[in-house]
């Protein structure tokens, strides 16, 4: 996919000897040449102010293609890394310039945003304990993992065989998406088995004692289970030891032996941020004001199903979106 | 002066004859785009058919993302063949001189048909001006096809249309229940998929139109009597024999490529 770069003006302050006053107005000076040249009036454009919390980090760097790609480019980017933005500019940039939204691509975006008096409507995705964010009334936006129904519709598909899936997870932490969990898989044949731990060095006793009553485990994200590298790196061991496959939600854990990761496909949380502006600046009101991410990216490593003697449908291999071989 | 001229015959000779040894040993290429579907495994695409290709000839697989650059690189002296849907390929050889020669088959069926889903007892076909549909499809496909089902639709109704891409038809299939969007666009095999993996999340939806019956992907070349392309063909038609190749096939929706008959030819008129 090509992105037109007269149609986006990205706005990363200048090392501190270069900075200089004028330049959001030099820069919206440039921006409206380029709505001249792209044929949108100068009124909608100014209708959207994304803030970037680091737009050299791949997935916010694909959230903000996504949402340009259904906006049509029709944005103001400021990419806030590691505080080498000047808040006063950014400040009197938005005064000026009034968004109706205000797009924060993960959650440093999203404080600064708050910090700022934004009299429009705040848009988050991608950010960290997005729960707590989609309370605040006046805040939409999309959450930062796949959801539970996508996962399990996805592994039944990939995996026909398997049906006992292990939850490795704290009670205090996860009680209530285990609950959901297991309610979710019955609807797909699936039988969840919660592995419940109340500490860090009750999870590779509970996961030895019983692994051989499962098909596979579910790697979900819990503070209690993830305690250390070394404990992750622990429970992927055990499970490659009895050759039951690990179902994760990150890219990263195909690195450490994850055998299938269904992963958020972030162009696809960029488009779903975009609807959702689009409705807002149409004073439409979404159905839903914090949405589910809907796109999957889905990573399988091959060398485990043949390694584990696992049954993949030749049929679901279209939707594989990298391999490991 | 007789070991000079012997020399310089060599060399005059070696440079002569190089060009038709490169023509010979010249890579030929298969051109893959498929709008129909947001295929993003390019890496995977490649290894798998580079696998299966490179060991039987000077053969390489291109695959593209984006039409413009696909229609671009045919443009600039096309070398093997394309493997694209036929939606695509209808409108491909009339700028390019192409004879269809293989098409895809899944699950024993040589066609497909989309489907336009909505939320059972909510969602009405009447309700599409304005709306948002998720497709895996490109937006250009999407909209030809959304016309193709729905007649009846005015053209500014459709074209108020937003189209949301997501990866795969599953994922635009879950959107309708997640309150994401108004409607999907998949096909009917997704659909039917669903039934089998997760009933209750089918049962949340409804078939609203149906497309017609499309070819399955073709694979067409302007120079299909080169043996070189002939050589390729009879490679394609072999590939499920090999389980690398089956699964490379797999990963474009497709369990096998097969000849294509006149009939089929007929449907790829436009």
């Amino acid at each position: 996919m090509m992105i037109s770069v007269r149609n986006v003006l990205m706005y990363r302050p200048s090392p501190p000897q270069w900075r200089c006053r004028s330049l959001p107005i030099v820069a919206l000076i440039v921006w409206y040449c380029c709505v001249g040249v792209t044929g949108y009036s100068a009124a909608s454009e100014l209708d959207i102010l994304i803030l970037n919390t680091d737009a050299s980090i791949s997935r916010y760097r694909s959230a903000r293609l996504g949402f340009e790609e259904l906006m049509n480019g029709r944005c103001l980017e400021f990419d806030i890394r590691q505080g080498r933005y000047d808040h006063g500019e950014l400040a009197a940039t938005v005064q000026r310039i009034e968004p109706r939204v205000v797009y924060c691509i993960g959650s440093a975006a999203y404080h600064v945003a708050e910090s700022l008096s934004v009299h429009g409507d705040i848009l988050v995705s991608s950010a960290l304990r997005p729960e707590k964010i989609a309370r605040e009334a006046h805040v939409y936006g999309v959450y930062n993992e796949p959801p539970i129904l996508s996962q399990l519709v996805m592994i039944r598909d990939i995996f026909p065989a398997i049906r006992r899936i292990g939850v490795l997870n704290s009670r205090r932490h996860n009680r209530k998406w285990v609950q959901s969990a297991k309610a979710a898989g019955r609807n797909s044949e699936l039988t969840i088995t919660s592995l419940a731990v109340n500490h860090p060095d009750d999870v590779v006793t509970r996961l030895q004692r019983d692994i051989s009553e499962l098909d596979a485990l579910w790697f979900i994200p819990d503070p209690v289970v993830m305690d250390s590298e070394d404990a992750i790196l622990a429970i992927f061991g055990i499970c490659d030891a009895y050759k039951v496959p690990v179902f994760a939600y990150d890219p990263v854990y195909a690195e450490v032996g994850a055998t299938l990761v269904i992963a958020v496909d972030s162009p696809t949380v960029g488009r779903q941020a975009a609807a959702l502006a689009r409705n807002v600046m149409k004073h439409k009101p979404p159905r839903v004001r914090f949405q589910h991410p809907v796109g999957t990216r889905i990573i399988l490593n091959r060398k485990n199903v043949t390694n584990y003697n696992l049954v993949v449908n030749k049929h679901a291999l279209g939707s594989i979106n990298e391999i490991i071989r | 002066m007789h070991a000079k001229w012997q020399w310089t015959t060599l060399v005059f000779l070696s440079a002569m004859m190089t060009p038709s040894i490169q023509a010979a040993s010249a890579t030929y290429t298969v051109y893959f785009y498929n709008p129909e579907s947001n295929i993003n495994n390019f890496v995977a695409l490649k290894d798998g058919f580079d696998a299966y290709l490179s060991t039987l000839g000077a053969f390489e697989f291109q695959p593209f993302s984006d039409k413009t650059d696909f229609e671009k690189a045919l443009q600039s002296g096309m070398r093997g063949v394309v493997l694209v849907s036929s939606w695509h390929y209808r409108s491909l050889r009339r700028q390019f001189p192409l004879e269809p020669l293989l098409h895809g088959v899944f699950q024993d069926a040589g066609t497909q048909r989309h489907i336009l889903c909505g939320h059972a007892g909510q969602a009405t076909s009447s309700d599409i001006a304005g709306a948002t549909i998720a497709t895996a499809g490109s937006p250009t496909y999407s909209r030809t096809i959304l016309r193709q089902m729905l007649p009846e639709a005015t053209a500014t109704a459709t074209a108020s249309v937003t189209f949301m891409a997501v990866p795969k038809d599953l994922d635009a299939l879950l959107a309708i229940g997640f309150g994401v969007v108004d409607f999907a666009i998949a096909t009917e095999n997704t659909f039917h998929r669903l039934a089998e993996i997760n009933p209750a999340e089918y049962e949340l939806l409804r078939k609203l139109a149906q497309s017609d019956e499309a070819l399955l992907p073709v694979v067409a070349s302007s120079t299909p009597t080169d043996s070189n392309v002939m050589k390729l063909v009879e490679h394609f038609v072999k590939m499920p024999l090999k389980s690398d190749g089956e699964q490379t096939l797999n990963m474009i929706n497709l369990d096998k490529l097969r000849r294509i008959t006149d009939h089929e030819r007929r449907l790829l008129k436009p």
